[in-house]
């Protein structure tokens, strides 16, 4: 405790370098979204749109690298164009939505135009907009996915979804179109503004808690690099800093993405929280469906409901096994995404590093399928009540230490794959 | 036709996706998918098949989301319109 309090570890830039923004920009993000927040309530129904993207482009403008928000607005337009207009064939909109994803968005991105690749890392300040290049290009494959089911989006809308929310800060939540358009409460402005507010001071203090524990000195155990020193550290104290880590990984993740949700809610847009409470989970499949809530739902949407009704009408006999295959390939789609998520930060000519991250993501996405349908075919109400409580804890348990015990089984093999097992240490839960 | 549905699919979810609920505490708004519900990723199989064989219509995946599977009066309305199409 008295480490936490110590001052001078509590120096600004120590902070700004623990939450990987800097501090003006932070306050700048929060000045702006409580001030558009209030016009946006005091304008007539009509203006509220308009006055959200100029807003959202001004401060794109200002707080984004220029060709990173030259980029992202050429390519809302193009896509809104491309896929929600009658400027195609309807049969052809998918297809060209697609190309352009991964004609245009994906090499852009992977090619160094975008970002300025520093060794195997990025400059800072390139870390945010790091995150909202990642959170477009999901944002566009929702769009895209439920474009094919009769989804629309006018232009205002699209600059809305692909710009606005969360006015580009943080590692945004990423619910779909629907849901955002459909999120618009009939509350009063100050309820909006309430709920905004306590949202997003819930997640500063997450924030604050993560940036705590990295400014703690513990947190140099729980770091990838600790790898390198098991044999002066020993195993116990390895797998204890990594599952410490997982703990600091949560409230990262709580602390950003809520505060997008906190964003979204000032404006009036009532979106669900990104997190319900994964330490009360049932079990292993119960806590993925309440972690990064939105983004588990578009996996399950894309992937699994397809998968495992395709599969099971097929193998109308074998219901269970349809479940397991899909399982593996939800988790696939999944692992594809994360690799797009860490690949951003690899220069493509950094082979060695791409190797390990598709392998570390490989091993954690297989682990996680296996985990996941087992909880599924195993666990049922009946079951739980059966069981009881002392099952449910195994069950978190298992879900936080996962990584930290693949990282041992990995090192104690004596495979030569220290990399790997470094990603693994450091890799947040997608 | 909808209250046939509504008692069937009632019967269905009390005794087989959660026979531990009782039948006061499942009413129309009773949450039933996601975390909070009994549509789990495996129950929502068996649920799909029930609608499949009471309303005589394909579910398509697009079409399980929260606006359709959220509850019993959700559902019911579903599929309604779905078999009226």
């Amino acid at each position: 405790m008295d480490l936490l309090l110590d001052p001078t570890r509590w120096t600004l830039p120590r902070v700004e370098g623990a939450l990987g923004v800097p501090a003006a920009l932070f306050a700048a993000w929060l000045v702006a979204s409580f001030a558009v927040a209030a016009v946006h309530h005091a304008l007539p129904a009509r203006w509220r749109q308009p006055w959200l993207v100029g807003a959202s482009l001004l401060f794109l403008g200002w707080a984004m690298k220029p060709e990173v928000a030259v980029f992202a607005l050429g390519f809302t337009v193009l896509f809104h164009q491309l896929v929600f207009t009658p400027l195609l064939p309807e049969r052809a909109r998918a297809w060209v939505g697609g190309l352009l994803l991964g004609g245009v968005f994906l090499p852009a991105a992977f090619s160094g135009l975008l970002l300025d690749h520093d060794g195997d890392s990025l400059v800072r300040a390139d870390k945010v907009a790091v995150f909202f290049l990642v959170i477009l290009f999901k944002k566009a494959c929702y769009a895209l996915y439920e474009s094919r089911h009769g989804v629309t989006l006018s232009p205002m809308q699209a600059a809305i979804y692909f710009l606005s929310l969360p006015f580009l800060l943080g590692k945004a939540m990423v619910v779909s179109p629907t849901n955002l358009f459909a999120s618009q409460g009939e509350g009063t402005a100050a309820e909006a503004l309430a709920s905004g507010a306590k949202t997003l001071a819930l997640a500063a203090l997450h924030l604050l808690g993560f940036a705590a524990l990295v400014l703690a000195p513990v947190h140099l155990v729980a770091t990838g690099r600790l790898v390198a020193d098991l044999s002066q550290v020993g195993w116990l104290a390895v797998y204890a800093a990594l599952a410490f880590n997982y703990v600091a990984i949560y409230l990262f993740r709580y602390g950003w993405e809520q505060m997008a949700v906190g964003g979204a809610r000032l404006l009036g847009y009532a979106v669900a929280d990104n997190y319900e409470n994964p330490l009360a989970a049932r079990d292993y499949a119960d806590f993925w469906r309440r972690w990064n809530v939105h983004f588990r739902e578009m996996i399950v949407r894309i992937f699994y409901y397809p998968a495992v009704l395709a599969l099971s009408r097929r193998w109308p006999r074998h219901k269970k096994l349809a479940v397991v295959v899909a399982c593996f390939i939800t988790f696939g789609g999944h692992g594809a995404f994360m690799v797009f998520n860490r690949g951003i930060l690899l220069p493509l000519d950094a082979v060695a590093g791409w190797w390990e991250l598709t392998v570390a993501l490989g091993i954690y996405e297989l682990c996680q399928a296996v985990l996941t349908a087992s909880a599924l075919l195993l666990m049922n109400k009946k079951r739980r009540a059966a069981w009881g409580r002392p099952w449910l804890v195994a069950g978190v348990l298992l879900t936080f230490h996962l990584r930290a015990a693949m990282v041992l089984l990995i090192l104690r093999g004596g495979l030569d794959l220290a990399g790997v097992a470094a990603l693994l240490g450091k890799l947040g839960a997608g | 036709m909808a209250n046939d549905l509504r008692a069937a699919l009632r019967e269905f979810i009390l005794t087989r996706l959660d026979p531990g609920l009782s039948a006061d505490d499942l009413t129309d708004d009773t949450p039933l998918f996601g975390h909070h519900g009994v549509i789990e990723s495996l129950a929502v199989l068996e649920v799909v098949e029930f609608l499949e064989t009471h309303g005589g219509f394909r579910v398509k995946p697009h079409e399980i989301v929260e606006d359709h599977f959220g509850s019993v009066g959700r559902l019911v309305a579903y599929a309604q319109a779905r078999s009226s199409t």
